[in-house]
Parts: C-alpha cells; structure tokens; sequence
C-alpha cells in the first residue's frame, strides 16, 4: 500500500475515527493524540495487514487500544468523578448525546460500532477481542439501558446481525 | 426511543482540530526508506501531566525572559522532578540545519538527550512581526489565554487578539519524526512561538533526527477561519544532540505473581538519569480467565512506603506487547532520584472499574 492510498483510504475514515475516538474519550486533545498514535502505529505495521478489504477493522482495533492506554493514563492522573462531563458538540443532539454518554463504556462501544459505524457483531468481537456472546450482551443491556434513559419506547429497526 | 439508527446524530462531525491533525499525520508519514534506522518505543504521556511539586529552581528563564526545557518542566507541568544536575546536560549550542519556512524560521534552542529521552526546546520565530504564530492545535475561536502565561486572565479569543493587534494568524506544528511525542507550546514576548516537544527514543551514541515543523495561513472560508491546508508548508529540521547517557540500571531479583487478576510480573527494569527513572514492567499472563476479567484494563501503578500513588517524572509512559506477542510491557518515568531504589512496591489495578489487585514489594538488584 502507497503512502497516497494508505492517506486516501483514512480520510475516508475520517468521521468514523473521530466518532470512535469520541465514544472513548472525552478531551479534545487525547482524542487528536490517540488517533495520531493510531494512524503512525497503522503505517509502521502495514505490512501485517493481509487482506486491505479489512484495514478498516483493523485500524479501528488500533485506534481503540491507543483510547484505552491514554484512560489508563489518565486514570491515574484524575479520579473519574473530577473529569468534566461532556458537553454536545455542535450538530450533535443533545438528548441522544446525554443518553449515550450516560452508558458505561463497556455497554457503549458495541452499540456504536454497531449501529453508527455497521460493524457486524462478529467484527465488533475481533475490534473488542470479545466473544461474540459477551458482544451480544453488552449491546443488549445497552439497548435497554438507552431507552431507559431517553425514557420511551426503542425500535430495534435490524436486530442484531451476525454475519 | 427513536431508531437506534439515529445515534449517529448523538456525534457532531469531527471538528477542524480534529481533521487538521489527522491530515498533519498523514502528511508526515515515512516510507522505511525515508526513515532513519533509530529504535523508537512506543508512546507519549501527552502534553498536560497533572498534579503537584517540582524541584528546579534558578534557570535560563528567570535571567533571560526566554523558555527553556527546564521552565517548561518547572512551570508548565506539575510534580515533575529532575536532578539539580539536569541543568548541566542542557545542550544550547546544537548542531541544526533547516527549518526556514515562509512566515516562521524554526530553531532549536536547547536539547537534552539522555539515551532514553529526547526533550526539545524549539523556537518558531515569525519572519515578519505582523504574524502570530499559534501551535498546533490552537484555534481562533479559543480564549486568548491559551497563548501562555503572557496572555493569562485576559478576556477574548485569538481572533479577539489578532484583530485588536493587526496580525495574521499563523498555523505552525513541530514534532519528532511525525509522531511518540508529547507536545506544549507558549508565546514569548517578541512574538516567539517556544514548544517543549518530548518523546522516548533509545539509540547509542549521537542522536541524529529530524524535526518536522511547518507553517501553514489561516484564511477566512465563509466567514470563518481556517487552516489553508494548500499552503501549507513542511521544512524539516535535522539535529544532532549528544547523548549525555543514563547513570544506572536495576533489575528485580525475581518475578511476583499477581495471582488476583491472573499476571505475573516476570521483569521489572528501572534506568535512572538526571531527567528521571525509566521503568520498563514485563508481564504475562498465568490465568487466562481472571486476567480476561480485568477487561482489558490492568495497569500497575507504585507505591511509596506509606502506601501513596508515586506521581510521575518528566518523561513519557505507554503501553503494549513485546514482539513475542505474549510479553505484555508497561513503560512509565517517575522522578528523578540520586539513587535507584532497592525495592520497589508495585500495585495492579483496573483502571475501568478502580479495583485494587494484588501488591507486591520486589527486590532490584
């Protein structure tokens, strides 16, 4: 893979990094740090990937260590209960946004991969390095736990794939 | 509940920041061909370690007015120690080449390399007063306060301060080798952009690298102001810092079981130097179950001999898996010290759910 098509296929990735790096971390700067981290660890090991159909998958796998190391970090820094709650950016609506960062992120991750970013749950197991029930559990007591804070009735418009 | 389907409006699009870096990176990518060989470790701490103290004192900044590394480690990062001696492997007279660009000339004011970390002190100096020259990832719209310390309590934006001034507002970046570092800039009086840029690198001997720097203008885009990726312009920096070398090495005697959550810590390495004591934790997994349980978060912090978390040094700390792939490694710096402990106590912990495994004391040879 080029350096041109290597940059190419990211920017195509654009929104899914940021909304990935989002769903994980809620400083602007740690999220520009870990994807940058990501995107340089995806270069140096592209030789590792052997199938280019699922580079996306892949980097996604990367960008969500990187996430994890920089929580780990920072847990240690901050006490969790001293971090700022997040504020909507602009464009996003407020009340799905409350709702969805009101989860645990054990719970949130699985269903943003899945109905934001397609994931299928059988990718989303080799993303988290999850058994794919573990996946399935997780997106349920998130689903529940979404209606339960935006406080009505979810349809579940495509189940859950496992393909 | 709407569709499920809707949650991506739970997300704005990514912001300018975001996509800036993320094409800054990209720029910036090397082919091993245009790479030089030099062995680099993982990871950076960030630019905003928190917390406490700091030994330093009298430095080039109290005669001076200018930032050195030393300042930046006093004033702009908390609880970060370094040896009185820190102040005598600060090399001023590097040796440089390049790094003149359209609207800033970029130069190294001061380097420390140790053989485990290299800290730079970079300065971006306009070519024409009538610039402003901002970091990378400053923006119009943040408060003027973000330039630095000169600018502290003042009300406004950016925007505010470069129209109430007349001045053009300049992008500039700078980093090692494109990424692995940890990045913290502020404005001098004269208009300087100074960074303290970080990162860990082993090599023996002279560190020969380059410093990516650039420069690029905002322009107004429908009434807003943007980065004009366009213009933007790369002049790499290449210096060669002297390796001033690390003081001391020890070991752990043997390896201590975590048996809570199923690691065992086979090797815990610590190399002390003036700027701090790097610490390398291998460990791997003994039970599979109880270390899936962790969820992915285990960490190991230190603990002092009353049981306190040991805050961090100067340099910076990461994560990841040995080339065998079944070696775990945890790379930390905590403050500098004349001497290297001969026991250290280590804790596991979950960083997700803050749960305290095992603690051991080990022995270092």
């Amino acid at each position: 893979m080029t350096k041109d098509e290597f940059a190419k296929r990211i920017a195509g990735m654009m929104q899914t990094l940021y909304r990935v790096s989002y769903a994980q971390l809620s400083q602007s700067c740690d999220r520009e740090d870990a994807v940058q981290e990501c995107l340089c660890k995806a270069w140096q090991k592209r030789h590792q990937l052997r199938d280019e159909r699922y580079m996306q998958t892949w980097v996604i796998r990367i960008l969500i260590n990187e996430c994890r190391n920089i929580q780990r970090k920072k847990s240690r820094l901050v006490p969790l209960f001293e971090l700022p709650e997040r504020e909507a950016p602009a464009g996003a609506d407020r009340e799905l946004h409350d709702a969805l960062f009101a989860l645990d992120e054990r719970l949130r991750l699985p269903i943003v991969l899945h109905y934001v970013e397609g994931f299928s749950v059988g990718e989303i197991a080799a993303i988290l390095r999850l058994p794919e029930g573990t996946v399935k559990s997780r997106m349920l007591r998130g689903r529940r736990e979404l209606q339960r804070q935006l406080n009505g009735e979810a349809t579940e418009p495509c189940g859950i794939s496992t393909t | 509940m709407r569709d499920f389907n809707d949650l991506r409006r739970a997300f704005g699009e990514a912001d300018e920041a975001f996509q800036d870096n993320v094409f800054r990176v990209l720029a910036g990518l090397r082919t091993e061909e245009e790479r030089k060989p030099m062995k680099k470790t993982r990871w950076k701490l960030g630019a905003a370690v928190a917390a406490a103290v700091l030994l330093m004192a009298a430095t080039a900044f109290a005669l001076t007015n200018t930032w050195g590394i030393l300042d930046f480690l006093t004033s702009r990062r908390q609880n970060v120690s370094v040896l009185p001696e820190a102040e005598e492997i600060v090399q001023k007279d590097v040796p440089q080449q390049g790094g003149k660009a359209a609207y800033a000339t970029f130069a190294v004011r001061e380097a420390v390399y140790d053989g485990k970390e290299v800290f730079i002190a970079l300065e971006a100096r306009p070519t024409e007063e009538q610039y402003l020259l901002l970091g990378p990832d400053a923006y119009p719209d943040n408060p003027v306060g973000d330039l630095g310390p000169l600018f502290a309590g003042k009300a406004g934006t950016i925007a505010d301060y470069a129209h109430e001034t007349g001045k053009s507002l300049i992008h500039t970046f700078a980093g090692i080798d494109s990424a692995s570092c940890s990045i913290d800039f502020l404005l001098e009086e004269d208009g300087t952009l100074v960074y303290l840029i970080n990162g860990r690198y082993e090599a023996e001997g002279k560190l020969e690298l380059t410093v990516d720097c650039g420069v690029a203008p905002f322009v107004d885009q429908d009434g807003k102001m943007t980065v004009d990726h366009a213009s933007l312009q790369r002049t790499p920096l290449t210096v060669s810092l002297e390796n001033t070398g690390t003081k001391r090495t020890a070991t752990s005697a043997a390896a201590a079981d975590f048996a809570s959550c199923g690691v065992r810590v086979e090797r815990v390495t610590m190399t002390g130097s003036e700027m701090g004591i790097y610490v390398t934790i291998e460990y791997t997994v003994t039970d599979e179950e109880k270390y899936a349980k962790t969820g992915d978060g285990l960490w190991f912090e230190f603990l002092d001999e009353n049981g306190e978390i040991l805050p961090f040094g100067a340099g910076t700390a990461g994560a990841g898996v040995a080339s065998d792939g079944k070696t775990f490694v945890q790379d930390i710096t905590l403050p500098a010290a004349e001497k290297l402990p001969e026991m250290v106590i280590l804790r596991a912990f979950n960083c997700w759910t803050k749960e305290r495994y095992d603690t051991c004391a080990i022995d270092l040879n």
